[in-house]
């Protein structure tokens, strides 16, 4: 998956500047260079594959209607996963209000996503939906930390400079947000 | 600790953790040391996670996109570097047309003044009994005075190269008064009163 941190070409930062001028073309080679990686970080962050494909357009949309007041203070992949960031943040609260159970999931939205056999598919589905649920429970801190961490697989260089926080927090933030969610898969297991 | 389980955390934390803040974490909370290799299958991504976004996503994305008013539009074009230049080349493109009728238009020019001029150095020289300075000014210079130098002998002179032709010219003394060449002679009427010297070259 692309990380945050690599750099943009020239071409990019063209495209940038005929977009602040309302140049469509471009914008549609900026959606065109970055919404896979885009779409992949918010799918895993939601794992529900229409409300990441409609997140992912919403990403840009947003992104259009800010581009003018896009400086370069930061790289545009940073820009464009913060506004991607920022709409998970608001899903996982309006979530949390809703106090869905992420275990009544559509039934197969993570099943293809899986690996060979039939059976492992279940297995590993079934896997990662009780673990996707815990996240969900999780305070928002830990929450996001450990979704940046895991379901990104960014580094920790890369979560502190999203996250605006030192390493020796950021780690912190892994340890605990570990504790938690250990805790939050056990409460799980006991209740069912 | 078990060696095993601890390495199982160091995998899932990464190797920006060291020994001993695993080891301090695991000392604090020893359910994260037994339960590091189910955390780790369960947070463990696919690599073919990720469905692919529909076909059309990149079209269906511009066509959501907000409409500008045409005012706007119309504004912002006309002010923006693409409009300016096709302003720009559409007026060089008129210009040169206009330049080009202007030409076509135009009388040719006589063939005696096409054909390129023989110069001939003239040499102008006058001793008027009273004057400062001395200029002269013909139909060779428009009439614009070209001063005279004064000579040790009291006399004004001066030498120019003139282009061949007929012109009328005058010596200008002291910046206000007009006179003919009378050492040349050959003066012509100037059609107010006064006379000018005729210069055949």
């Amino acid at each position: 998956m692309k990380t945050i941190l690599e750099p943009e070409t020239a071409a990019e930062w063209e495209w940038v500047r005929l977009c602040q001028k309302g140049d469509r073309e471009a914008f549609a080679a900026l959606v065109d260079l970055h919404k896979s990686w885009i779409h992949a970080h918010l799918y895993r962050w939601v794992q529900q594959r229409e409300l990441a494909e409609d997140m992912t357009q919403e990403v840009f949309l947003r992104a259009f209607a800010r581009i003018k007041k896009f400086r370069g203070e930061a790289k545009f992949s940073t820009w464009l996963f913060q506004i991607a960031l920022n709409m998970a943040r608001d899903h996982w609260r309006s979530a949390e209000r809703r106090k869905s159970d992420p275990r009544s999931m559509e039934e197969g939205e993570l099943a293809d996503t899986a690996t060979p056999s039939a059976e492992t598919q279940l297995g590993e589905g079934q896997s990662r939906r009780r673990v996707f649920g815990a996240l969900q429970g999780l305070p928002e801190i830990y929450r996001e930390t450990l979704m940046l961490r895991y379901y990104s697989e960014l580094s920790l260089d890369e979560i502190c400079q999203i996250q605006g926080q030192g390493l020796s927090n950021v780690k912190m933030r892994i340890a605990r947000g570990l504790g938690h969610l250990r805790k939050k898969m056990e409460e799980q297991k006991d209740e069912s | 600790m078990n060696p095993e389980e601890l390495k199982t955390l160091r995998a899932l934390l990464g190797e920006d953790f060291s020994l001993k803040e695993i080891e301090e974490m695991a000392q604090q909370d020893p359910g994260l040391l037994s339960s590091a290799s189910v955390l780790s299958e369960a947070l463990r991504i696919p690599k073919a996670g990720t469905p692919p976004l529909s076909p059309n996503f990149t079209a269906k994305l511009l066509g959501a996109l907000p409409m500008r008013s045409p005012w706007l539009r119309g504004w912002e074009g006309l002010f923006n570097w693409k409009s300016l230049s096709w302003v720009g080349a559409a007026a060089a493109f008129f210009g040169l047309a206009y330049l080009g009728y202007q030409l076509i238009q135009a009388p040719e020019p006589p063939i005696a003044q096409v054909q390129e001029q023989k110069l001939q150095k003239v040499h102008f020289r006058t001793h008027p009994a009273q004057a400062q300075s001395v200029s002269v000014a013909g139909d060779f210079n428009q009439w614009v005075p070209w001063p005279l130098t004064k000579q040790a002998d009291g006399s004004f002179a001066g030498e120019w190269e003139i282009p061949e032709g007929s012109y009328a010219y005058s010596y200008l003394l002291d910046g206000n008064r007009w006179v003919p060449d009378e050492a040349r002679g050959n003066t012509i009427e100037d059609g107010f009163g006064k006379k000018n010297t005729l210069l055949n070259l």
